[in-house]
Formats: structure tokens, sequence, C-alpha cells
């Protein structure tokens, strides 16, 4: 072995020991030490660079990265019950053994990634049921305050209305093209709601959900 | 109309200049074609669509981001393979890598990280100039952690620096709470390395948990907060209606006469009772409590201390007195109302202090944004 191809050997010994003992990249580990005994195991470096080529160790390498990634992606989602975030590294983790080059992989993660933005992108706009609490907080305050005959009128239904006019109004004008801009066929799905990861942001009981839930169907005219 | 022309240089500035960075070296071939057709189609997009949230709704749902980006990537990838063909072997990859590090600090004037990013670059360059050979100029970056430096992991830990003070000067105490952990999961991992620097990808990914955790805490914090803002000011104006000053006071003096600023005037007077009362029910509903918690709360007592309660001492002990009055159909008692005209005819309602800066404020005002900017917003003060 001659002295370039020994610091070349140490070299892939550098790297592999950037991923002894860390359990979340044990295929990087594992791609990284076949690399490193391919070169070990050489005679010269042209050796090597056959081995690389034929036993395509360079995009093994990557794919074994993207793999240790996606895998603690996917246990990460799983645990946080992120089910739309989860989509990406499932799909990634399906696609990844099939790929032949490191361009078709670059390509296939980020074209999945893309896909998935979006999909989490329109989930999201579940949420405007948060942002609007305030509003129908209002709506509910100003429909059942008790106030003397004379208000009852402007206070109970004139205002309430105005508001619920106002939601209508944005909604249809403004929310709703947006959403379509994103998804040609969006539709708000009310009972998505539910789903941990929109629920967990709402600090408040379910019972009083339930009830904002179907003040903002009124409230948005859905 | 087309898109605001600043709005979609900012958006398209990159791609431009990867474009024509490509163009000036005579990048050519199928995937060079692919960017130019999906950068005249991001153009075309800029005038055709009305606004921004449409404009960056196409370009993502056409996919024109990631299509100009793989072509990017192979286009690059053919450029470096030709330029590696040569017989050069580990002589040219040296010269070549460094060149490209030299080219990485040019890209990088005028970034507001500059000097830190550009050291880890500056290191490689001395490295591979410093007569080693190709692999161990590798080993030497790798052992001593350079690459991971250079995905540069001291701006993300000054960005959480900075974030934690701007919370601490807006006196957000959970978002402060959120970045110390932020923070100290990021010295842990950091601590766990050779060369203590973080792996951004484990780091993104606690972080990510740590932000998750916090979310509903915020959500909570700043709803409660909504709730008795509104049910402290409901009785503050119920009180006040009451008194001789209200009819040329600016919350009930309607331009179309007396007559409309009696009628906003009886409208306080009848109906904040009845609206407190159902905005109480909402804070009980929520959070189960009630408007005795208030003052206690540690929500209440942050706001105070930073300054954020518009009231005075004077006015708040009013307002806590007035409330058990404040209910549908009743009145203040007298007393209550001579106090209100007493605070209002010596215009001791506001506290004075009221959403002025300390001096530590100040301080990490000026930490983050500089002197001038504190001039600029707040010279007056």
């Amino acid at each position: 072995m001659d002295q370039r191809q020994q610091e070349y050997v140490e070299y892939y010994q550098s790297r592999l020991k950037k991923f002894e003992n860390n359990p979340l990249y044990a295929n990087s580990y594992q791609s990284e030490k076949a690399l490193y005994e391919a070169i070990a195991n050489s005679t010269d470096l042209e050796e090597f660079g056959q081995k690389v080529e034929s036993e395509n160790l360079a995009v093994k390498n990557a794919i074994a990265l993207v793999k240790d990634q996606e895998t603690a992606r996917k246990k990460f989602y799983e645990e946080l019950k992120e089910e739309i975030k989860l989509h990406a590294p499932l799909r990634i983790l399906d696609a990844v053994d099939s790929v032949k080059t490191d361009l078709e992989l670059i390509k296939m993660v980020n074209d999945i990634e893309s896909e998935v933005n979006i999909e989490i992108i329109v989930d999201l706009f579940t949420q405007e049921i948060y942002n609007d609490l305030m509003m129908l907080e209002e709506i509910e305050v100003y429909q059942t305050a008790e106030v003397p005959d004379e208000w009852k009128k402007e206070i109970n239904h004139e205002r309430p209305q105005e508001m619920i006019n106002d939601g209508i109004k944005d909604w249809n004008e403004s929310f709703v093209p947006n959403a379509r801009n994103w998804d040609p066929n969006w539709q708000y799905n009310a009972s998505l709601i539910w789903e941990e990861r929109h629920r967990r942001i709402i600090p408040i009981p379910d019972e009083i959900l339930k009830k904002r839930i179907t003040q903002f169907k009124t409230y948005r005219g859905i | 109309m087309p898109v605001d022309k600043a709005m979609a240089d900012s958006i398209l500035g990159t791609f431009r200049k990867m474009f024509q960075e490509l163009e000036d070296k005579g990048a050519e071939g199928e995937s060079f074609q692919v960017m130019r057709e999906t950068m005249d189609r991001m153009e075309k997009l800029a005038l055709e669509t009305n606004d921004v949230s449409e404009f960056t709704a196409k370009l993502t749902t056409e996919n024109l981001f990631m299509d100009f980006s793989n072509a990017y990537t192979e286009t690059m990838t053919a450029l470096v393979k030709g330029e590696y063909s040569g017989d050069g072997g580990d002589e040219l990859l040296m010269e070549k890598t460094i060149e490209a590090y030299e080219h990485a600090i040019e890209n990088l004037k005028g970034n507001p990280h500059y000097e830190k990013l550009k050291a880890p670059l500056e290191e490689l360059i001395e490295v591979g100039k410093s007569g080693v050979s190709y692999p161990v100029f590798l080993r030497i970056a790798e052992e001593q952690g350079l690459n991971q430096t250079l995905q540069g992991d001291m701006v993300v830990r000054d960005a959480i620096l900075s974030e934690k003070l701007f919370c601490e000067f807006m006196h957000l105490p959970l978002e402060v709470e959120k970045h110390e952990k932020i923070l100290k999961m990021h010295d842990q991992l950091a601590s766990q390395t050779p060369f203590n620097v973080v792996d951004s990808f484990q780091f993104g990914l606690e972080r990510q948990k740590i932000e998750w955790k916090y979310t509903p805490l915020i959500n909570r914090w700043h709803i409660i907060s909504r709730l008795w803002e509104k049910m402290i000011e409901n009785v503050y104006d119920w009180l006040d209606s009451f008194g001789s000053f209200a009819p040329r006071d600016e919350r009930w003096m309607s331009r179309r006469g007396i007559t409309y600023t009696m009628h906003n005037i009886k409208r306080t007077q009848e109906c904040n009772p009845g609206i407190l009362k159902a905005r109480e029910k909402v804070f009980m509903e929520y959070f189960q409590m009630s408007w005795d918690d208030i003052f206690d709360h540690e929500t209440f007592l942050t706001a105070y201390d930073a300054k954020q309660i518009w009231y005075s001492d004077q006015t708040l002990e009013l307002i806590k007195k007035a409330h058990p009055y404040c209910k549908p159909f009743t009145k203040p008692e007298p007393d209550l109302i001579r106090e209100a005209e007493e605070i209002y005819a010596t215009q001791s309602y506001k506290r004075p202090d009221a959403f002025q800066y300390s001096e530590e404020d100040k301080e990490k005002f000026i930490a983050l944004f500089g002197e001038d900017k504190w001039n600029e917003y707040f010279g007056r003060q």
C-alpha cells in the first residue's frame, strides 16, 4: 500500500469514527464501514475506485444517510402524532431502495418533500378555527349578554350578525381562494380539528370546542 | 396586476443568481434547459398572478422550486464532472476545492454573519494550502469538525440567543423558557461531539420537539391574557360611563351630537354588565378561572411587571371595587362614581410609566438591533 492510499485509508477511518456508537446512524456506519474496508483491502487506489463503481458504494452511502435520518424523522413524527408530516419520511423510506444514482436520490427526496409540504400547508388551514376563537367568543358574548329589552336587537342580534356577515365575506373572498391556490378542490373539513396535531393547540375543553366548531361553521358560512 | 416587484425580486433573486452563474460558466444541456424553462415560468407567474400568496402557491404547487433545484444539481454535477475529468488527480481536486471555498467566501459578502461564517472556510483554505495531500486535507477537515462547522452551527446558536433576548425584551416568559431549553439542548448535544459542534439534523428534531411542547402552553397564555384584558376594560368603561365627564370623553362622544353621545353612554351603562357576565362565563368554561383569579395570575403579574398594564394602580383598585356591582341591571355605588371622577379630573387613570421601556429593556433592544434603531423608534422617550 503506497502512502497516498494509506492517507485515504485514514481519511475513510475518520469518516467511520464519526458514526461510531451513534444509534441514529446505524446504516451510515455500515455503509462507511463498507467504504473503509474496500479501500483498506484494495491493493491500490485503482482497485478501490473499481470497487466503489461496481458495488455502487458512494450511492449506497448516500442512501444509508437518508435512511438513517428518515427513520429518525418517522419515529419522531409518530411519537408526536404528526400524521401529515409523517408522510415525508414514510414515502422517502418506501422509495429509497429503488434509486440507482445520487441524482435520482436527490430528486426523489426533493420531490417528496415538496409534495408533502403542500399537504402540510393545506392541513394547516384546519387551524383557522384557532385563529377565529376570539371572534367566536365575541359573537357568543354579544349573543348571550343579558341586556335590557331595548338593547336586545342591537346587542344580541345586529352586532353578532355583522360579525358573522364579515366572517362569511372574508371566508369567501379571501380565505377560500387562497386555500384553493394550494388545492383546487379544497373544502374545510371540521372533523380534522379533533386530530391530535390540531386539537392540542386549542387549549379549551372538548365540550366547549364542540360549541365553537358549530359557531365556526356559522361564522364562516360552511 | 403583477406581484409587487420588490417581493417578486426577493423571492426570485436567489434563483436568478444561480441561473446567471451557470450561464456565465457556459452551462448547457438538457438539465440547464430545464432550469431556463423553469426560470421563465417563474418570471411569467410573477407578472400574471395577483398577489404574493397566489404567486408563492403557484410556484410551490407547480413544483417550480424543486424542478429548478433538481435541474441545478444535475447541471452542477455535470459541470463538476467535466472539470474533474482531466488527469490532474488529487492536486486538481485540492485546487478546485480551495477555489470553491474562496468563491463561497465571496458569496457570503453582505451576509450579517459574514465574519463567523467565513472563519471555518478560511481555516479549510489554510489547511488546503499548507502543503498536505488531498486525503490528509479531507481527514483533517473531518477530524477537526470543520465540515460540520460549515453547516453554520455557531450562527444557529447566536440566532437562538438573539431570539431569547428578543422574547425577554417583549416579556414573554414561556417563549424565553422555550429558547432556554432549546439552547440547553443545543449545548448538550454539542458537548457530546468531539469538536463541540452539533449534528444539525439531530438538533433540528430536538428543537422541533421543544417547540411542539410549548405551542399549546403559549396559546393558553395568550387566550387568558386577552380575556382578562377585555373583562377589566368592561368594568372600567362601565364605571366611567356614570361619571359626569362621560359626555366629554372620546369613548362615548358622537360627532352626530349629544343625543347620540348620551345613547352611547346609556349603552355602556346598561349593557356592559351583561357583556362582562358573558365574558366571565367564557373565562370559566375555558380555564375554570374567575375574576378573582386574574390579579394573581402569572399572565397578569408578568404584564404588570413589564409595564404593559395601561391602568394606574389607583384605577385598578377602583376597578376591583366596582366589579361586584357590575352585574346586569345594576348601577355602581355613588362613592365609586365620585372616585372615578376624581381620578379622571386629575388624569391619574393611566399608569405613568405604562408601555415605557426600562433601562434593562433598552439594553436588550440595543444588543439586538443597535443604538440607531433604538433612537429611531424610541428616541423621544
